[in-house]
């Protein structure tokens, strides 16, 4: 029997990131202000804490115009989405005291 | 990691997802209720005419609307997930509804105010709907 926290997962499990992934979790896309916004965070610290994610595949960038705006859209790729989904079932389990996916 | 502070780490994450759920699906809403209002306007006012005048409505508020809507749809700055397979039949049925309405217009003629009445309301119902549903969700 293993405890729920070795299924933690090392890249979502920062308090900042956590919160990144659930603001994505609830959309198709979001627009890189919107989760500035929603994170409350500075525009340093999200490109910082996006690159993290991007770089382990969970979160894709797109950058685009929508008239003369230059605009970054972020989303949480369905790798990002599972790993997601998992860390919340490991924190369910250590919240209820439960072992690792019972 | 203790149980206390997972529990905080869940509750802090519901409720980012809820208030971005809530904050992307706020301009849906809002998008339907304008659809739906146009459609009223439009459908009622087709019943009162005839021939290439029943044109009109659709020059005077469904074009200016659709421009806005295109307008207001790219200018938003999150969208909700799963949009298209949850509208596809809300669409599906302002369109038969639609469809249903223009016969019914076709067959009893022009100027019928009961008709009028009860169809724009009828082929407005889904989009009032959605947005109402679109309005509630977290």
């Amino acid at each position: 029997m293993s405890h729920p926290r070795h299924e933690l997962d090392e890249v979502i499990h920062s308090p900042v990131r956590l919160s990144i992934a659930a603001t994505l979790a609830a959309v198709d896309k979001a627009e890189f202000a919107f989760v500035r916004d929603s994170v409350e965070i500075t525009d340093s610290a999200l490109s910082k804490q996006v690159a993290t994610l991007e770089k382990a595949g969970y979160v894709t960038v797109t950058k685009g115009y929508v008239g003369k705006r230059p605009r970054t859209w972020l989303a949480l790729s369905e790798e990002g989405r599972r790993a997601f989904e998992r860390h919340l079932a490991a924190l369910r389990a250590i919240a209820e005291g439960r072992p690792a996916g019972g | 990691m203790r149980p206390d502070e997972a529990r905080t780490a869940l509750d802090d994450a519901r409720h980012r997802n809820e208030a971005a759920g809530a904050a992307s699906s706020r301009w849906v809403a809002t998008l339907l209720c304008v659809w739906g209002a146009a459609t009223l306007v439009a459908e009622f006012a087709t019943a009162f005419l005839s021939g290439p005048w029943t044109l009109l409505p659709v020059g005077a508020v469904v074009l200016p609307f659709a421009v806005w809507a295109t307008v207001y749809a790219l200018r938003q700055r999150a969208y909700p997930r799963g949009l298209a397979k949850r509208y596809l039949p809300v669409v599906g049925a302002w369109t038969a509804l639609h469809l249903g309405y223009v016969l019914v217009l076709v067959r009893v003629g022009p100027g019928d105010v009961a008709v009028a009445l009860i169809g724009s309301v009828a082929v407005a119902a889904p989009l009032f709907a959605g947005a109402l549903v679109e309005s509630r969700r977290r």
